[in-house]
């Protein structure tokens, strides 16, 4: 279990790993996952295909590791997947 | 001149038949706008904060007709509303012979159960099975690529149960539960779901896939059926690589090792390594079928995100029902000095492995789970007693995982649990086949429904429903008296 904060975009909801269909948030908020990698966006609000528009991550956090992230810009925003 | 002619015909035959392609088993995503089999758009029933899971184990019809049986025990489970427990089920996974009753629960719901007793509980399938490929015709298809061993199990079930409908079906049936069923890559000797966001790997279209092609593939017990081959449409534009493969390559083994071994196996797929995927019984990796449920609890990766349905408190109970058909039927080995045959081995090696995948995890899943919510509690909580902003939600969060592990009931039907040990070694003989004789299938039937309601938890799970009192359950010593030892 690791405790990570997402800070900036204020007041926007937060997908992890992809998980598009369970948004968390609105920012800034706290999310509780397993330890190790995990990678943060936002997406866009539309009309049309939503678009990843911000977008961090962090690294191999180990067991009841916590961290304090600000996700940045994707410019221009990008298809949701890897 | 006639066997001139009959030469002739055969060597035309063989010449078309060799032609063949193998069979095409599933079709690529082409429009991603069409509504797929999701979780999330299943609406929950009438319990929407407890989470009812019931996973069915392989075994034959004996597991077939022991599922069927618990779902009626739970059908009788009448709950305020009037609707019943079985209405409320929100997943079931299954394996193998478990994998029909699922299938078509899954399907019709309670309404379709006499059906599934009729059309295949009772039915002799192995007398079928034989007749289909025994027969010239089924011979001289079965020496092509086009037709292969499993297809005589796919066809019947379709004769039987399925009439080739696909998992689009599912979709506009817009209900729960929501059905895994659960193969087995071979080569990797990973389960393998049969969901949208495992096919999502394989850039692939679960709603084209029939559902008597998952189940078969399930139900592949090795070498006595060919595997049900998937193929890869990997390299494709269609569907985006799944964002958490990215994230799981970047973690260390040692902070997460089911996730970094999944990883592997979906990268490979994902990667377009493997061109096709060869799927034998489900049973070879968890023949409770078990693992995806679990990994749906605990996992950040998937989209049936139950995990973070519980830290919101959206979950507050859970019921896990853990139906295992597992038998231990005699065998002449024991008691024979003679070096056992190739087939014997054969046949040995691969029951065993099915039955060792059931054992361990049978054991461990109940305190896996339960330790598992426990400990993300004790470590939430810890966290909260630091000074920082979101103490209050960090507390929050700590006690909805409590209140589940508090919550968290687990029935398991296993024959294990029956007490006279001369009418639990009935219920283990029964074999692991396509045919039942009929006063086994009584049995069952009665079985079921007793070992649901003798398990220590069931007033609990009574009491979290808020059930109303109803008609008794059946007894196990009704039950022993339905299959009588040695009958």
């Amino acid at each position: 279990m690791i405790f990570v904060t997402v800070i900036e975009p204020r007041n926007r909801e937060i997908y992890v790993n992809g998980v598009y269909d369970d948004p968390l948030g609105p920012t800034p908020t706290l999310v509780t996952l397993n330890a190790g990698s995990h990678i943060f966006e936002t997406l866009t609000s539309g009309p049309g295909p939503r678009l990843v528009d911000y977008t961090g991550s962090v690294d191999n956090v180990p067991e009841l590791g916590s961290a304090t992230i600000d996700l940045q810009p994707v410019v221009p925003p990008k298809p949701k997947g890897s | 001149m006639k066997r001139l002619l009959a030469c002739f015909a055969v060597l035309s035959i063989g010449t078309v038949l060799a032609g063949c392609a193998y069979p095409i088993r599933n079709d690529a995503v082409v429009e991603t706008s069409r509504p797929t089999y999701e979780w999330k758009a299943l609406p929950p029933g009438e319990l929407q904060d407890t989470l009812v899971i019931v996973t069915m184990s392989g075994g034959g019809t004996r597991a077939t007709a022991l599922a069927m049986a618990v779902l009626r025990a739970m059908d009788k489970i009448k709950l305020a509303s009037g609707a019943s427990l079985a209405d409320e089920i929100d997943i079931v996974s299954s394996v193998s012979g478990g994998s029909v009753t699922a299938g078509y629960f899954a399907l019709y719901g309670t309404a379709g159960l006499p059906t599934l007793e009729t059309n295949f509980v009772r039915q002799d399938g192995m007398r079928a099975l034989i007749a289909e490929g025994l027969n010239p015709i089924g011979l001289a298809l079965l020496a092509s690529p086009s037709k292969e061993r499993i297809d005589l199990l796919v066809d019947y079930l379709d004769r039987q149960l399925f009439h080739d409908v696909t998992f689009e079906k599912l979709v506009e049936r817009k209900r729960r539960p929501y059905l895994i069923l659960n193969a087995a890559d071979m080569v990797e000797g990973t389960p393998f779901p049969f969901t949208q966001y495992t096919m999502d790997l394989l850039c692939s279209d679960l709603t084209k896939v029939k559902l008597s092609t998952a189940v078969a593939a399930s139900a592949a017990f090795p070498v006595a059926l060919s595997p049900i081959t998937l193929k890869n449409y990997r390299p494709c534009d269609a569907v985006a690589k799944p964002v958490w493969l990215r994230a799981a390559q970047q973690t260390s083994w040692y902070l997460d090792p089911p996730r970094v071994t999944w990883q592997r196996t979906a990268s490979a797929y994902a990667d377009g390594q493997k061109k096709f995927i060869h799927l034998l019984d489900g049973g070879i990796a968890d023949n409770l079928g078990v693992s995806e449920p679990y990994r749906l609890l605990t996992s950040d990766d998937v989209p049936v995100s139950l995990k973070q349905d519980i830290a919101a408190g959206r979950i507050k109970k859970i019921v896990f029902v853990m139906i295992n058909a597992r038998s231990f039927a005699g065998s002449g080995l024991d008691n024979s000095q003679a070096t056992p045959g190739a087939l014997a081995m054969l046949t040995a090696s691969i029951g065993s492995s099915i039955d060792r995948a059931t054992f361990s995890t049978a054991e461990r899943i109940r305190d896996l789970l339960i330790e598992r919510f426990r400990g993300m509690a004790d470590d939430i909580e810890r966290e909260a007693r630091k000074p920082g902003p979101m103490r209050d939600k960090l507390r929050e969060i700590g006690a909805n995982f409590r209140t589940v592990a508090a919550n968290t009931q687990f029935l398991a039907v296993d024959f294990d649990a029956i007490g006279d040990q001369r009418c639990r070694a009935a219920f283990h003989s029964i074999q692991t086949s396509w045919a039942l004789p009929g006063n086994q299938v009584d049995g069952l039937n009665v079985m079921g429904e007793a070992l649901l309601a003798q398990n220590p938890d069931f007033p609990k799970v009574l009491q979290a429903v808020n059930a109303r009192p109803g008609p008794p359950f059946a007894t196990v010593e009704q039950a022993c008296a339905v299959l009588k030892p040695g009958g």
